[in-house]
């Protein structure tokens, strides 16, 4: 078995023993890993924090971000909806969609937030005027994201990642 | 590719390419363009070597220890060692399977993203198909590096829109890339890797090699599964795309959508979400080759990493459309 697959079986065995359904031999052995390997504990400290958070015991600023997230996909799923909806209409009730599509633009082009786009009037598009120097902001979790799924990345990069990542009172040297 | 079949055709093509040597620069078809790539991939991978290197980018300058062992049974079973020589005391080892970040005796964590795959990351992105059909490769000529013979070459797209020019040295004994430069389309270098030593064997990795380190500390980097082409759920497009450039990524996700492009040479992620509270102001930021611009479409932020000129990434905001 490599050591990818290993990686993986011990995933699945920390998130058999997060629901309870681990076996007692399996449970001990893996706790046991935990004791001598670091990784593997502070993964089971995460997720545990993560399972508080949803059971509203996490710090705020955890749950105010999980309520953000789930509010815009809501927030997005509503408008796909919307959008799917007004074509099929116009394509199955004739004349009579005609009338609901005028509806389904109206609730798109409701105040507050516009839907993206559209053949009749294009949406204004606000680009950078000049090159900012950068601190870490929000702009960082998109650095971080691509990074995530593309190659380049920059070589330097992981250093910066790991150095950001360090936990409070330790250090790299 | 064997790396004794590496060297026999560096070998064989060792006259073609003498007679190049300080000769005008020279176009190669796209049929060279290919194999040279491939070439190049495979050198890297297969062929044991050592070296220092050092990296320039975005006011970043870091050098590196770098082995490259060779399975002596299966040639793309490869371990690639790299560690930091001037900076935090880091390691990295790299096979084919994972990257792992070492930071003490012992102690490894499982670095599956976050981490670039080779040194030389944006060589090791390259797609030999694509790359040929959307880059004009030119031979330059000879010049030494790191004490070695070295071949020139520089890839300049064959489309009419700004990309950045990649230009590398290519050692001409093993085939392995020595140097890389990217530059803007005004020749600005805004990224340079090279080796200052080098040399094709991977005989004297230290002994003890973990016991350099000090205090551990170790980072685990969260596993990303993106969903390659899903299409059925997506909403926002890229309209026309950059010329040459295809859809790697499309995902959504928390009410965000991410989308990853390649050419064959470089990629750029283009993410869109919505705005939460008031709209922010559009920024430019460049690290090195990579640029991240965002730009405000109503009440949506898209925003653009990668390394791509200024020019084309203005041009992919405003063309990126709600469908």
């Amino acid at each position: 078995m490599s050591k990818h697959e290993d990686y993986r079986k011990e995933q699945e065995q920390l998130s058999a023993l997060m629901d309870d359904e681990l076996d007692a031999d399996s449970a001990r052995r893996l706790l046991e890993r935990m004791q001598s390997d670091p990784g593997l504990g502070l993964t089971w400290k995460r997720w545990h924090l993560t399972q508080a958070g949803l059971r509203s015991e996490a710090p705020t600023d955890v749950l105010d971000g999980v309520n953000q997230a789930l509010n815009a996909e809501a927030r997005v799923r509503q408008q796909r909806r919307q959008v799917q909806q007004s074509r099929w209409v116009g394509f199955a009730q004739g004349a009579l969609a005609a009338g609901l599509v005028v509806v389904a633009v109206a609730t798109l082009w409701t105040p507050g937030r516009h839907a993206p786009g559209s053949d009749s009037a294009p949406m204004e598009v606000q680009l950078p005027t000049a090159e900012v120097a950068a601190e870490r902001s929000p702009q960082s979790v998109y650095w971080s994201r691509h990074v995530q799924y593309a190659g380049t990345g920059g070589q330097g990069r992981w250093e910066e990642t790991l150095r950001s990542a360090v936990p409070d009172g330790e250090s790299a040297l | 590719m064997s790396s004794g079949l590496i060297r026999v055709v560096l070998s064989c093509s060792f006259l073609f390419w003498a007679m190049l040597a300080g000769a005008e620069p020279q176009a190669l078809s796209p049929d060279t363009t290919a194999d040279w790539s491939r070439t190049l991939l495979n050198a890297s991978r297969t062929q044991e070597y050592n070296g220092v290197l050092t990296v320039n980018e975005g006011g970043l300058q870091v050098a590196y220890q770098l082995w490259h062992t060779v399975s002596a049974e299966d040639d793309t079973e490869y371990e690639e060692r790299m560690r930091v020589l001037d900076g935090p005391l880091m390691e990295l080892v790299r096979t084919p399977e994972r990257v792992t970040c070492l930071h003490a005796p012992g102690t490894e964590v499982p670095a599956d993203h976050g981490v670039p795959q080779s040194p030389f990351a944006s060589l090791m992105l390259m797609d030999p198909e694509r790359l040929a059909a959307n880059y004009q490769l030119w031979a330059l000529g000879d010049e030494r590096l790191a004490s070695r013979a070295a071949r020139v070459y520089e890839l300049r797209s064959q489309h009419g829109e700004p990309r950045l020019v990649h230009r590398v040295w290519v050692d001409a004994e093993t085939g392995i890339a020595l140097r890389h430069r990217r530059l803007a389309p005004n020749g600005d270098v805004l990224a340079d890797v090279r080796y200052v030593t080098f040399s094709p064997d991977a005989a004297d990795v230290p002994p003890g090699f973990r016991t350099t380190f000090a205090e551990p500390f170790w980072h685990q980097f969260e596993q990303a599964e993106p969903t390659r082409d899903g299409g059925a759920d997506e909403v926002w497009q890229l309209a026309p795309a950059p010329a040459g450039f295809v859809r790697l990524i499309d995902e959504y996700r928390n009410g965000e959508w991410y989308q990853l492009w390649s050419d064959g040479m470089v990629e750029f992620s283009l993410m869109v979400e919505p705005v939460n509270g008031e709209p922010p102001e559009p920024v430019m930021e460049r690290q090195g080759s990579t640029l991240l611009m965002t730009a405000i479409h109503g009440d949506w932020i898209v925003a653009l990493v990668g390394d791509v000129p200024d020019a084309l990434a203005r041009d992919v905001l405003t063309r990126v459309q709600w469908q």
